[in-house]
């Protein structure tokens, strides 16, 4: 127990540290600095308290009275009479509608992450090598990129909305009968592809981040550490697998799970460009939140998927917590 | 790299953000409404804003002349243009008593925010105006229930079948003679549209009149859905099986599970892509303003919303209504004065309808000579009286709404079939 | 040499492709905000218009305080970023430098306090803000999205201040000057990068939130431009694609033009930030 009592906090702050270590950190420095710290008369309380307290305020009152109205029958008309009961969680997981939310939300969650790490890392990849080759017009792209991460979420939704049009009005449509398509793709109005489509629009706006922290990461990469690699006759392929990537995995990871919430939480773009249609094809669990409180009413209903909502998210980072401790046991 | 003394930055920059903020917070302070302002809410083609010339142009002039000399004067607020969103966000507020003093509520959805606004009757006595003026079919919303008026219903609409002369001799009055008729258009590259999407217009254009034509109800008298077993389970199998059919067919495209709106169908109507759509009567006006000739009027017919026996027709009727929220009466008199002279009195009523193509809610204006009807007015007129409904006022009526709106999109989109779509649409109610 | 020149080729075409990519939707925008109603309805349609409609543009203008929009946005996204620093700042030092007891606890929900979707708290919240006369007003939500956006300012900002050197402050402080001094003058300064990323990365959070002052404004005058904006989209039987492009275009723009014009700064600061001061 004893020992406990030391060890705790340290592992706690190498936790947090992995999260969103910026590469190249060298995490062992910070040790050897705390073991020479003089013991502290001062309370931390003091300098964590005002945050404390507007967290509490609004982010942690709500919460209990979400988890509090997700066992209620309660409207957004405040007026009208509730009674207590577990009926929206009962009524949430009766049926398939639940169900396939969470698998819509799964694919969605699952193609945006898979495709803008994957975007982001090769855009980063892409401008960090012609930068180094000396090539111009890199600023141009990281100047075109970054613009797409500053239109906010709705406005995103309208854009795409106005170049999916399912008739050669259409620029995509257009542009495919251009070249021999039909030019009448359902992007919107077909289930798959409305979730095609959804995912192509998140991915669109979300690779920016992705590219900016892993661009980051690249530039921590001492170049000494190519140049070993060139001399030791590793072609770039080899470099890549080899050096490049190895060392941006606390990136990488931090990305990962970053991108993960996010996802999970978007639903402002999907309501401006599908409205979760057709159908449910398109709904995901923080759009059925949505849907049930603004467009419902249905306060206890809503409440109920938001707290399967945040119980979804929690797990997602306790797996992400358990990964980065094993990790560093085998280290 | 920095050779600036260390405490520049924090010490300077943060002053200047700081005092930054502290200006900027000032800011909004000033601009809030003085005491002596009645907040007017509307959606926004209703108000100032609207993209219409004519219709901002009548209500600056209106609200010109009505505020100057008073010593109130009235603030106008727009809602979001996503009105189902603007409606549940006006709940919240009227719930909280803080919604504006006068608010354009959506007739359908009044019902849940009767019991916070004031009664009209004094109003209205002063204004001259009785409940006995109003289309019958439309007085429940305004009284909500009760015996008092507490809404003004200022605009009405009904659906109907529009369909091109040149391609339709004789509307369908079955949805059989509709299909069969519309297959060899549709092969040839003109479609039927009808709202298949997401929202509340699509529902009451595409599936209420069809479960009603069938002398089915939404809800049985305990105000729990009627259509879950026997023969309102199947009117409304039926109503969805005739979606079903129509986008099988390919007489109607499926990317209509995505038409939200009524209005979604007006940019294929504009491109000449459409033989026949279903639609509501606000649309001929702006249809007619759009097409390249302005001639919707002569080239397009109107016919009652097809049925599945051919007979007994029924659509819905919709529309807007102002409602008071304030407690300060001087306040109330005020704003329901201006919403009353603008929108309701019988030159304020024959204007606005005839500036954005509405079905005037009071019989006595379709007589004056300042409505100037449009060619389908008479037409519509027609329909309002003998065959339309309204939405009901219970409680449940939104998620059975929502729930059916997902049905009707998952049709549409060749998702589900029929029974599928309903039963799911049964256990999300359940 | 030639090998050399043949994979720069590739390279270009790479980066052409992806600026194609992410300029198209924008570029796009940009065009249909200059077409008459029937272009946009047009069966080929074109990138270019030969009559450019500025006159989109002026109706968005007249009928819409776009401009009060975007003003409105700024100042919500400096204030908002400003107090976040001034909140997290303190509370990344202390997670950094001290040992206490609840650490564990505190950063825990720090973390769990990022997963919280906006969209999940807003009507407890607004009920809440009723109460406390804190609707309708850039306090209140002012504070909203300092909750949104420092939980992850806190963290990120922390992990920086981990990789200054714990030495330096206090060296600061055996020369006498007091703890927060040494925050000040040595930690502060050290952290410049971090603190700059950290605001930037708060400052495109706190820009692009919609639910949060679509649901806590109710004067339209206060509105954020990402609420503004979307009461372009079409409205009863008017065909206004035209206007909700030249809306987005108008909206969009001014954060452009400013990535543009400080986009070296912007990259510089999020790379300087990442790396050990």
């Amino acid at each position: 127990m004893t020992t406990d009592k030391t060890v705790t906090p340290q592992r706690t702050a190498d936790d947090l540290q992995a999260l969103i270590t910026p590469p190249g950190t060298p995490g062992s420095g910070r040790s050897a600095d705390r073991q020479q710290r003089r013991p502290l008369r001062e309370s931390p309380w003091l300098w964590v308290v005002p945050l404390a307290a507007v967290l509490l305020l609004v982010l942690a009152y709500p919460l209990v009275e979400i988890i509090r109205l997700s066992f209620t029958d309660s409207s957004l008309v405040s007026g009208e009479a509730y009674t207590y009961g577990t009926g929206a969680f009962r009524s949430i997981a009766k049926g398939d509608d639940f169900r396939h939310t969470l698998s819509i939300t799964f694919l969605f969650v699952l193609f945006s992450t898979v495709f803008q790490l994957l975007f982001g890392l090769g855009a980063a990849l892409l401008i960090n090598a012609a930068e180094r080759r000396g090539l111009r017009g890199t600023v141009l792209t990281r100047t075109v990129v970054l613009a797409a991460w500053a239109v906010p979420g709705v406005i995103i939704g309208v854009i795409w909305s106005l170049m999916y049009q399912e008739n050669t009005s259409g620029i995509i449509n257009y542009s495919l009968s251009l070249v021999g398509f039909s030019g009448n793709v359902p992007f919107l109005s077909d289930p798959t592809w409305a979730l095609v489509s959804v995912v192509v629009a998140n991915v669109w706006r979300g690779t920016a981040l992705t590219m900016i922290l892993c661009y980051a990461g690249l530039k921590t990469i001492p170049e000494e550490v190519y140049e070993a690699s060139r001399i030791d006759g590793a072609s770039s392929v080899q470099t890549l697998f080899r050096i490049t990537i190895p060392s941006m995995r606390p990136i990488l990871l931090t990305n990962l799970i970053l991108v993960i919430v996010e996802t999970f939480n978007t639903f402002d773009m999907v309501l401006s460009l599908t409205g979760g249609g057709p159908g449910t094809a398109t709904e995901v669990l923080a759009l059925g939140v949505y849907d049930q409180i603004f467009r419902q009413l249905d306060v206890g209903r809503g409440a109920a998927m938001a707290v399967v909502l945040v119980v979804i998210n929690l797990v997602m980072i306790g797996v992400y917590l358990k990964m980065i401790s094993r990790a560093e046991k085998r280290a | 790299m920095n050779g600036r003394p260390a405490t520049a930055f924090s010490r300077r920059s943060l002053l200047q953000l700081a005092g930054l903020g502290a200006a900027a917070l000032a800011l909004p302070g000033c601009s809030s409404a003085s005491p002596s302002a009645v907040t007017w809410q509307a959606i926004p083609s209703y108000s100032l804003q609207s993209s219409d010339p004519k219709r901002a142009g009548y209500l600056k002039d209106q609200l010109g002349k009505f505020q100057s000399g008073r010593s109130l004067s009235i603030t106008s607020e727009v809602t979001s243009a996503d009105t189902a969103a603007a409606m549940s966000k006006l709940l919240l507020q009227a719930s909280q008593r803080r919604a504006p003093d006068i608010s354009q509520v959506d007739g359908y959805v009044f019902g849940r925010m009767a019991s916070y606004a004031q009664p009209l009757t004094r109003q209205m006595a002063t204004a001259k105006l009785h409940l006995d003026d109003w289309i019958p079919s439309l007085r429940p919303i305004m009284t909500a229930g009760g015996n008092e008026v507490k809404a003004l219903q200022f605009t009405s609409d009904v659906r109907v079948l529009y369909y091109r002369k040149d391609l339709v001799a004789k509307p369908p009055a079955t949805w059989d003679e509709l299909i069969a008729l519309g297959k060899p258009l549709a092969d040839r590259g003109f479609v039927t549209l009808f709202p298949g999407g997401r929202s509340e217009g699509a529902v009451t254009t595409a599936l209420w009149p069809q479960l009603w034509n069938q002398g089915a109800e939404l809800f049985d008298s305990a105000g729990q859905p009627a259509f879950a077993s026997g023969s309102g389970y199947d009117a409304m199998r039926a109503s969805l099986e005739v979606v079903q059919k129509l986008v099988r067919t390919g007489v109607s495209p499926s990317r209509v599970a995505n038409f939200g709106a009524e209005d979604k169908a007006n940019s294929d109507v504009v491109a000449g892509r459409v033989a026949m759509f279903l639609g509501g009567s606000w649309q001929a006006a702006a249809l007619n303003n759009t097409l390249p000739k302005k001639d919707f009027f002569t080239t397009w017919g109107v016919a009652p919303i097809p049925s599945i026996s051919g007979e007994k027709h029924v659509t819905s009727a919709g529309g807007w209504v102002w409602a008071g929220f304030t407690d300060d009466q001087t306040h109330l008199d005020f704003g329901v004065e201006w919403v009353i002279k603008a929108f309701v009195s019988d030159e304020g009523m024959a204007a606005w309808c005839t500036a954005g193509g509405y079905l005037p809610p009071r019989q006595a204006i379709y007589d004056r000579p300042d409505f100037k009807q449009n060619p389908f007015t008479p037409i519509f007129r027609d329909h309002l009286t003998r065959y339309a409904r309204t939405r009901p006022g219970d409680r449940k009526y939104l998620e059975v709404s929502n729930s059916m709106q997902i049905a009707l999109s998952a049709v549409a989109s060749g998702a589900t079939g029929a029974d599928e779509a309903l039963d799911q649409a049964l256990n999300r109610l359940a | 040499m030639r090998a050399n020149r043949r994979t720069n080729v590739y390279y270009y075409a790479g980066l052409a492709v992806l600026t194609v990519i992410f300029a198209f939707p924008l570029v796009w925008v940009l065009s249909l905000s200059l077409k008459t109603a029937a272009e946009t309805l047009a069966a080929k349609p074109s990138l270019l218009t030969l009559h450019p409609q500025w006159s989109n543009y002026s109706h968005v203008l007249d009928a819409t305080p776009i401009g009060r929009y975007l003003l409105n946005s700024l100042v919500l996204v400096l204030v908002s970023v400003v107090l976040a620093l001034a909140l997290g700042l303190p509370t990344a030092y202390a997670l950094s430098r001290f040992v206490f007891r609840g650490q564990r606890t505190f950063s825990r929900g720090l973390l769990a306090a990022q997963l919280i979707s906006p969209l999940i708290i807003i009507v407890p919240l607004y009920r809440l803000f009723v109460v406390l006369h804190l609707v309708n007003n850039y306090f209140g939500l002012i504070l909203v999205y300092v909750a949104i956006i420092t939980p992850f300012l806190t963290w990120f900002l922390k992990s920086y201040i981990d990789t200054i050197p714990v030495v330096l402050d206090e060296a600061g402080m055996v020369d006498g000057c007091s703890r927060f001094t040494a925050f000040r003058t040595i930690v502060l300064p050290a952290a410049r990068p971090g603190i700059v990323s950290a605001a930037i990365l708060g400052g495109v959070t706190a820009w692009s939130q919609f639910a949060v002052p679509y649901i806590f404004l109710d004067d339209q005058k206060l509105f954020p431009v990402s609420v503004g904006v979307v009461n372009l989209q079409a409205t009863a039987g008017e065909i206004t694609t035209q206007y909700v492009a030249a809306g987005s275009v108008l909206a969009v723009a001014p954060v452009i033009v400013i990535f543009v014009v400080l986009q070296r700064q912007i990259v510089g600061a999020l790379t300087s930030g990442a790396v050990k001061g």
